[in-house]
């Protein structure tokens, strides 16, 4: 069948080695199967095998802020069908995080199972399993709460207010300055901002706004869990922490990880909301209450209300610069609504600089500082792009600023500033993920090249200024650059196994999780480029934590580099050992050191490993470079299995890097507004991504186009709507506007790859960044065609034409 | 009551409550491809084929359906015998959670039934039901293109 | 919906109207059944389907189209007869409003008899004259407006009648989305009359705002006479936002529904210029 992929390009420039797996778009391994509907998801699994299951319902508050006075289930319980009622009466007390994070966590332990408090709408309040979805639901009505309601905290603004409630007065360990409602707080300074600023020749102050938005994953939060024959307790969640979910849920209702197994199955969707424990304690605790099956599946509804949201973030921008466009100096606050409890709340208001200002490292004096509040509102957690998105939501369109200040092009302004290879930036040393960073020096970065690609793709020369208009509509065009990461350096750890079956076939297990990104086969791939045969020769098996080693999971951008490292680890060992046997069965000498040798990533030394001066993998067979003579690894697998020197021939390695290179990107949208109706058109979309090495070009385009959608639709449509109650009110898919096939423009992906020598055969990550871009680029745009300066997102239309008006947006 | 449906072909007789859901008694009964989760007719997840036409099964009575033929995605081909819309899906990159995937296929057949040479604007109209969170669409759009142009020619031939 | 005790495949109209009538307000038609599911409403226990009462066909006739009250959104937009009406504005429409699956389910006896404040059909169809098929003690044929303003229970609608007078009228249509796929916030339809660059009559309906869709014979009588030229459309787009009550929601403000309500008499006066053209 032929594909004619027209909005896509991608550059290679031939000089990395020619490898044969890797860079080929293998479809994915599971992707038939998806495509024909197989049983694959928690809830499917659970309808399949656990027909007699318990279905769970959650009853959650109704108010803002409130203490529970008084909790009667006892009509809940007598209800025929019912068999169990948790609340706060009858579960664990423990203070915890719901946030899937390492260890030790950086979020404040501000949460509970139940809690005799209710801080939001939507917070948890009980939990009833009963025979049926409909029995569950009808005894949610049975349960008999009194509160005693408590002036709430509706805007981030009012949270640090003299006198404001204070919505977590038990002082949760690890909150900032919770008598303040403060969960987070950074500050990290290099040289005097302020100063700097002063003596700059010119300087712009911006703040930006964004609001409240949500991931909106097609299959909502779900798990169920039962107890095995061996009394384990094992969960199958859709989640993108397995291990943290063990963790967390083992912790808190006391059963050792021993008798406790998380699988994950093919999930619907992540994008950072399945980084958090939201229903696995329950469905454990209750399964292991009631010895029966026990299943959560939120409803729509709950997703918008009680899962997890973007942070909304309220940030202020200056940039000190000479009148040539050399930023001296860059100052960052932000103002975080982490909602009603800190979940994530520092570490993605720490990215809100720390994957940002390093992209504009030309500024000496740089100063990043922030709080994340507590309101009673939803609450925030990971969402893709982590921060970084709000952070480029302000800092891109203040350059914007700057540049129609300094009358020069946008473009121009950047390539004066941005980071290039061999330079680092005192913030990465400076800010982590919620604690000291670690240096880093950019090896790989194309951006020169994505920026005058993605320029000439657009038009940007012969369309910027002109105000194209057509009636009441006008044209114009905006760009913005980014960076992102790849894994949270020294702390983000994960690991493989392979093993060697007779037949020359390889069995991979890992604990990376496959969120639908296609990791298990881009994984696969890796391998199967050094041991030198097609991903076919493999069977996967990943994210579950008795059967595959330990990974931290779906986040940060770290599976293709992190995982990626500890997969490549495992092959180079396996490969060795198939080494070692070929070498006796054909007679010839190796070195034994050179077989034991470490594995490893690249790194600074590019030169091959000493090994492959001895022998290759080349199709199943192992080809020595002295001889010229072969043997199938068929061979060797027999021969050690059955013959000589018996063993398993397998590896299980770990990979935890120093480095987090940055993937960059450049972004350009053509848009189109109407005057009359302020509605936005996007026309044209542009990107241009440097991802190190694609393993596997479609599914980086995916990525890509995915997060761009998502980009697009939070830039401008999505939005949280509250009552003067801090109620949610457009908590459905018919108020809640994503985007549909009809709405997205053309999106054109394009590709120029660059070799990452810390990263698995030269790839960094790709998931993340793409959605930073859409919130800029559109902004700038519109400044492009209007003259006027959005500052709040969405770019609602009905908010628009206010700001067409000369209006306050 | 005791109904009759026919699913991919073959005819079951089941017991239903005359309110109860299509998407509900289809899961019920182990026809696990169709999923949903709005129940609100927002996400086209729920999607399956009814007499060739797409429909919200989330938001039909079971006892409507009762008569007609219902098709779902494993109606229109399988991991053994994929449909080429869903070999086109899978070369393409265009299944990444796969949580939609049914849903769109369904609807991309139907389209294809009704017009075998769709462009951009037609296939974007055809599958407006069909949320996907995941790839931003052009990869499915392109694989429908892909899909249809391997179909006409195996016409022609 | 409550408990729903009993579906009924009715086995013509005549069948469902005395079911109907027998069971009062504890039955309801199901037409698509869209709304029947999304908005349960306690009080009905019995479904009547529709399906075998013979209501999906479209056809021409001497007073003009009749259009089946089960016929369906998709049905209607692939109709060779609709797609010549009033230049096409009822099939266009019909095929882009909802979404492809609900446009499969969404049928015009539906629309018309639950009538939402943000449904496409209802004012476009009354901006066109549609007259109503309706079975009730008899069946009798009554202006859609009288219908809509005077429904019982368990009156059947069996079809919409399309005039034959405004088959070659212009029928416009403009709604407002946040995106592609969701309601109007706001909705403006109009069937305009030109003969040889004058309008001869117009008829403008205001929908998809709080409260249900309303005609505006203030602004229609405007145009009424004028020639097609800006002067005739000024005032109308200037008094609009005065004569029209267009409300307030969650959705969007009523000053921003006012805009709206420019822009889309702004649209009018564009459409009917490029019509003379
Ligand atoms: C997600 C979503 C988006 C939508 N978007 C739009 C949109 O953009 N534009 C738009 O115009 N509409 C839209 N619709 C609304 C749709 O038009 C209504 O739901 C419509 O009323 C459903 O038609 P139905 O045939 O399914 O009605 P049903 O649910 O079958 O019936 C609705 C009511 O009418 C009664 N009824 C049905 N048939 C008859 C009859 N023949 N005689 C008398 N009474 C009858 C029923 O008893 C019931 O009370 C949308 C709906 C949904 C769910």
């Amino acid at each position: 069948m032929r594909i004619r992929r027209e909005g896509f390009t991608h550059v290679t420039d031939g000089t990395a080695a020619t490898p044969k797996i890797v860079g080929t778009s293998v479809p994915k391994l599971d992707g038939y199967a998806l495509a024909a509907g197989a049983p694959l998801y928690a809830d499917d699994i659970a309808e399949r095998d656990f027909p007699g299951r318990l279905h769970g319902r959650i009853l959650t508050s109704p108010i803002a802020h409130g203490v529970i006075e008084s909790i009667d289930v006892a009509r809940a319980e007598a209800l025929p069908g019912v068999h169990l009622v948790l609340t706060c009466k009858n579960t664990p007390r423990m203070f915890y995080t719901t946030a899937g994070q390492g260890w030790p966590e950086p979020s404040p332990y501000d949460n509970q199972m139940f809690g005799d408090r209710v801080r939001f709408v939507g917070d948890r309040v009980a939990a009833v399993f009963a025979e049926t979805r409909q029995i569950a639901e009808d005894a949610l009505k049975l349960v008999d709460v009194k509160y005693q309601e408590l002036p709430a905290v509706l805007a981030a603004a009012d949270a640090m207010v003299d006198g404001a409630p204070v919505i977590h007065p038990e002082n949760p360990k690890g909150a900032y300055d919770a008598s303040r409602n403060i969960a987070a707080h950074v500050d990290v300074v290099v040289g005097d901002v302020d100063k700097a600023l002063a003596a700059s020749e010119v300087t712009i102050s911006r703040r930006f706004e964004t609001q409240y938005a949500q991931h909106v994953p097609m299959e909502t939060h779900t798990a169920f869990s039962y107890v095995d024959p061996y009394g384990k307790v094992v969960i199958v969640s859709s989640t993108q922490v397995p291990w943290h979910v063990r963790r967390i849920v083992s912790r808190l209702i006391g059963v050792p990880m021993s008798r406790m197994r998380v699988i994950k199955p093919r999930i619907g969707g992540g994008y950072g909301t399945k980084q958090e424990v939201l229903i696995e304690d329950l469905v454990a605790y209750a399964a292991l209450l009631t010895g029966r099956p026990c299943e959560i599946r939120l409803t729509r509804k709950e997703e918008f209300c009680s899962a997890r949201t973007r942070h909304p973030m309220r940030i202020d921008v200056s940039i000190g610069s000479d009148r040539a466009g050399h930023f001296t100096a860059l100052k960052m606050y932000v103002l975080s609504n982490t909602g009603a409890y800190g979940s994530h709340g520092l570490t993605v208001m720490s990215n809100t600089g720390s994957k940002t200002l390093p992209l504009y490292n030309k500024a000496k004096d740089v100063r990043f500082y922030g709080d994340a509040v507590y309101t009673n509102l939803p609450v925030a957690g990971a969402y893709r792009g982590y921060g970084a998105t709000q952070g480029y939501a302000a800092l891109e369109t203040a350059i914007d600023d700057l540049a129609a200040t300094l009358n020069m092009d946008p473009l121009e302004l950047r390539k004066k500033n941005v980071i290039a290879v061999g330079e680092g930036s005192p913030i990465f040393e400076a800010l982590g993920e919620g604690r000291q960073g670690v240096a880093q020096t950019i090896k790989s970065c194309t951006l020169p090249i994505l920026m005058e690609r993605g320029a000439a793709a657009i038009g940007w020369n012969e369309k910027r200024g002109k105000r194209i208009r057509s009636g009441h509509k006008v044209r114009g065009v905006g760009m913005s650059t980014h960076m992102q990461g790849s894994g949270i350096p020294l702390i983000d750890m994960a690991s493989a196994s392979i093993k060697l079956n007779e037949d020359g076939t390889y069995f991979l297990t890992m604990g990376a999780t496959d969120i639908g990104t296609g990791s298990d086969t881009i994984l696969a791939q890796l391998a199967a480029e050094v041991l030198g045969v097609s991903t076919d020769r493999f069977s996967v098996l990943s994210s579950d934590t008795d059967l595959t080693p330990f990974d931290v999971g779906a986040y940060a951008s770290s599976t293709t580099f992190v995982s990626g490292g500890a997969v490549l680890k495992a092959a180079k060992s396996v490969r060795n050992q198939i080494f070692q046997v070929a070498a006796t069965i054909l007679g010839e000498e190796l070195d034994e050191a050179l077989v034991h040798a470490e594995p490893k990533v690249e790194g600074d030394d590019t030169s091959p490993d000493p090994i492959l001066s001895f022998y290759r993998m080349e199709d199943g067979f192992v080809v020595s470079e002295r001889s010229g003579k072969r043997v199938s690894v068929s061979d060797v697998g027999y021969r050690s299995f059955y013959e000589t020197n018996q063993k398993q021939i397998a590896a299980t390695e770990s990979f935890v890097s120093p480095y987090s290179p940055p993937p960059f990107a450049a972004n350009f949208a053509e848009i189109e507004v109407d005057e009359l109706t302020g509605k936005i058109q996007v026309l044209h979309y542009v990107t241009a991504v440097d991802c190190g090495i694609s393993i596997n070009p479609d599914l980086v385009r995916g990525q890509i186009l995915g997060a761009v959608a998502n980009g697009i639709g939070f830039a401008l449509t999505e939005e949280y709507k509250f009552s003067a109650r801090g109620a949610m009110v457009n908590s459905s898919l018919f108020d809640y506007k994503i985007l549909s096939r009809r709405d997205m423009p053309p999106v054109e992906v394009i590709v120029v790859d660059s070799y990452e020598t810390n990263g698995p055969l030269g790839a960094k990550s790709v998931a993340e960044i793409g959605i930073n871009g859409p919130i800029p680029a559109i902004g700038n745009a519109f400044f492009d065609a209007t003259g006027i300066r959005l500052h709040q997102t969405p770019y609602s239309p009905e908010r628009v034409l206010a700001a067409l008006r000369g209006g306050a947006d | 009551m005791t109904t009759t449906l026919t699913v991919n072909g073959t005819m079951c007789t089941v017991e239903i409550d005359p309110g109860d859901i299509l998407l509900d008694v289809l899961r019920r009964e182990g026809t696990l491809e169709v999923r949903g989760d709005c129940h609100t007719g927002d996400c086209g997840v729920c999607t399956v084929l009814l007499d060739g036409r797409p429909v919200a099964s989330c938001l039909m009575f079971a006892a409507k359906a009762a008569g007609h033929a219902i098709t779902t995605v494993r109606g229109v081909g399988t991991e053994a015998h994929p449909h080429p819309l869903q070999e086109a899906f899978v070369h393409n990159g265009a299944v990444q959670c796969g949580y939609c995937i049914p849903g769109a296929i369904l609807a991309a057949k139907a389209l294809l039934d009704e017009n075998p040479d769709p462009d951009d604007q037609a296939i974007r109209l055809g599958m407006d039901s069909n949320y996907c969170r995941c790839t931003g669409y052009e990869q499915q759009i392109e694989a429908v293109k892909a899909a249809a142009a391997a179909m006409r020619e195996d016409v022609h031939q | 919906m409550g408990k729903i005790a009993e579906y009924y495949y009715a086995s013509s109209c005549r069948d469902a109207v005395e079911r109907a009538r027998a069971l009062d307000s504890a039955a309801a038609y199901v037409g698509g059944g869209v709304e029947l599911v999304l908005r349960r409403n306690p009080g009905v226990t019995t479904l009547i389907d529709l399906g075998r009462c013979g209501l999906s066909e479209i056809r021409e006739t001497d007073e003009g189209i009749d259009i089946g009250a089960l016929a369906t959104l998709t049905e209607m937009s692939h109709s060779v007869p609709l797609q010549h009406y009033a230049h096409g504005s009822v099939a266009h429409w019909a095929g882009r409003v909802a979404s492809n699956n609900l446009r499969d389910m969404i049928t015009v006896g539906g629309a018309v008899a639950r009538n939402q404040p943000w449904n496409d059909m209802v004012p476009h169809l009354l901006a066109l004259d549609a007259q109503v098929h309706v079975l009730d003690d008899e069946e009798r044929t009554v202006p859609l407006r009288e219908f809509l303003r005077s429904k019982r229970g368990s009156a059947l609608v069996m079809g919409i009648l399309l005039p034959k007078a405004n088959a070659d009228a212009f029928g416009y249509l403009w709604r407002f989305t946040r995106t592609e796929q969701d309601i109007p916030l706001l909705h403006v339809s109009a069937c305009l009359h030109i003969d040889t660059g004058v309008i001869g009559q117009a008829s403008i309906v205001v929908g998809g705002r709080p409260g249900h869709a309303e005609e505006c014979p203030q602004l229609s009588s405007q145009l009424t006479g004028h020639p097609v030229d800006h002067a005739a459309f000024a005032p109308v787009i200037e008094s609009a936002g005065r004569l029209v009550d267009v409300g307030d929601d969650l959705r969007a403000s009523g000053a921003y529904r006012r805009d709206l309500l420019r822009a889309a008499l702004t649209g009018l006066e564009e459409f009917a210029a490029e019509v003379m053209r």
